[in-house]
């Protein structure tokens, strides 16, 4: 298979006449090769396009949010009206959370603002109960890798299907390393779960006689989206803190996110070699209280 | 009213305001235009960015010449386009009694295509990672690896592994849209 740098290069007239003529050949017997080249030249030429693409995002402005006719009939304002009585709703519950004792744990997130947010300590072990309370999700650690232990009887949705490949990364990924991993997935604020604003927050430690800084490690966040994953194209990267530990070094990271509902994984890579230092998973379920 | 060369100005210039005033002038025609004939309020706006979007084309590529109103124009364009979705799709036999004005014309224009490529072309492109869509703009402006990976903040190496990583999957699920191949044309 040609890979997409040579195909890009083909189509700049940038490759040596050996490495064109092979492909020529290839193209000639292939009719589905033949069409990602012309794929390729046609997205390129149309997103080339500066003009018509900023006028199909405008396009997509109005498609989106221009809809008067149904802003003003009877249908609408029942919607609104029964939304109100959501709020109010979630309102009443998120109160019921927040304050009854039962709920009350060390991972309670009690403060909205990220600087405020608890982690959990490296070297606990979450029990079964804790993981199946409502609004926080830890799954990285690798004592407690499997989803389904956190849920058996929650009937998923294809969000939060597991990716067969992605597993088996965790699986080697934490018999290579000794030390806790811990990963935080939280909604900064309960108001917040209308955009599902969330923090994510990761602290783990590694041994390692190799020299790194910041940006020598990346954190791929993936959704559970296998082609995503199989082309290496993760929702969102982040550059994680990284410092200096006995033996080896330390990660920590903190970003705010907007999370939907459902299975999440991430690796945590040497960029330059592509290694997989640790992967785990996590479930986002924000929604998931009412 | 308005002018014809109010909308069509407002069209070359990528003016908001105006597509939201053709959007709230022109939708209900359209709309019953396409759930007259077999479709829905989904299809009828995708008719409706489609219409425009060859109206634009048509009006950079100074191909447009107006005998009739903006209205009688976009309706024209409107059926043109749902008539030919409606034969791809093999729905129904659709044949419509009302206006005929520029159909002639219009029937073998290739802009009809190009505009639905770049809609389907750009609706997944909004599907990829925002990171991805970053680095593919910069590509597409023709900016080097360097220059990209100075603005983003990452290395050369990332943004290359990156750009080839994001192109390939934006191939790969715009391949897997039916509605590609409905239209692929290569």
């Amino acid at each position: 298979m040609i890979d997409q740098e040579t195909i890009e290069r083909y189509l700049k007239g940038d490759l040596n006449l050996t490495e064109q003529r092979s492909i020529d050949a290839q193209l000639k017997t292939n009719p589905k090769l033949r069409e990602v080249f012309a794929l390729t030249e046609d997205i390129n030429n149309v997103f080339q396009n500066k003009e018509e693409h900023n006028f199909i995002e405008n396009l997509n402005k109005i498609k989106y949010n221009s809809t008067p006719s149904a802003r003003s009939n009877s249908s609408y304002k029942y919607i609104r009206f029964i939304g109100l009585v959501g709020l109010l709703l979630i309102a009443a519950a998120t109160g019921y959370y927040l304050l009854w004792p039962q709920f009350s744990s060390t991972e309670r997130i009690h403060h909205p603002a990220p600087s405020k947010i608890e982690i959990h300590t490296p070297t606990k072990v979450e029990t079964e109960e804790e993981h199946s309370k409502p609004k926080i999700e830890f799954a990285a650690d690798k004592s407690n890798t499997s989803t389904e232990s956190i849920s058996e009887d929650f009937n998923w949705g294809n969000e939060f299907a597991t990716i067969a490949e992605l597993e088996l990364v965790i699986a080697q990924s934490t018999s290579n390393y000794e030390n806790d991993w811990v990963i935080g997935h939280f909604p900064l604020d309960q108001f917040n779960e209308f955009n599902q604003l969330s923090t994510i927050a990761f602290n783990g430690r590694f041994k390692t006689d190799k020299k790194y800084s910041d940006r020598d490690i990346a954190f791929y966040l993936f959704n559970n989206d296998k082609g995503a994953y199989e082309n290496f194209v993760p929702q969102t990267t982040y550059y994680p803190k990284v410092t200096q530990a006995i033996g080896g070094y330390e990660i920590n990271l903190e970003e705010t996110i907007v999370l939907e509902d459902g299975l999440y994984y991430y690796l945590i890579e040497e960029i330059q070699t592509e290694e997989v230092i640790y992967a785990g998973k996590f479930e986002s379920r924000v929604s998931n209280l009412f | 009213m308005k002018s014809n060369s109010y909308y069509i100005k407002g069209i070359s210039e990528n003016r908001l305001k105006v597509l939201n005033e053709i959007y709230s002038d022109f939708s209900p025609m359209i709309n019953n235009l396409v759930k007259r004939n077999s479709g829905n309020d989904d299809d009828a706006k995708d008719v409706f960015q489609e219409s425009l979007l060859v109206i634009f084309n048509k009006v950079k590529s100074n191909q447009l010449e107006l005998s009739a109103s903006f209205s009688t124009y976009l309706y024209s364009v409107a059926r043109l386009t749902w008539l030919k979705k409606l034969k791809k799709n093999s729905k129904t036999k659709v044949t419509f009694s009302d206006v005929e004005e520029y159909i002639s014309d219009l029937e073998e224009d290739e802009s009809f295509d190009r505009s639905e490529k770049s809609l389907l072309y750009h609706y997944h492109f909004k599907r990829i990672a925002s990171e991805c869509q970053q680095i593919l703009i910069h590509t597409f402006n023709r900016l080097s690896g360097e220059e990209i990976a100075e603005k983003m903040g990452y290395t050369k190496e990332y943004v290359k592994r990156k750009r080839y990583k994001c192109k390939s999957h934006l191939i790969e699920i715009i391949q897997n849209d039916p509605k590609y191949s409905e239209i692929k044309s290569f």
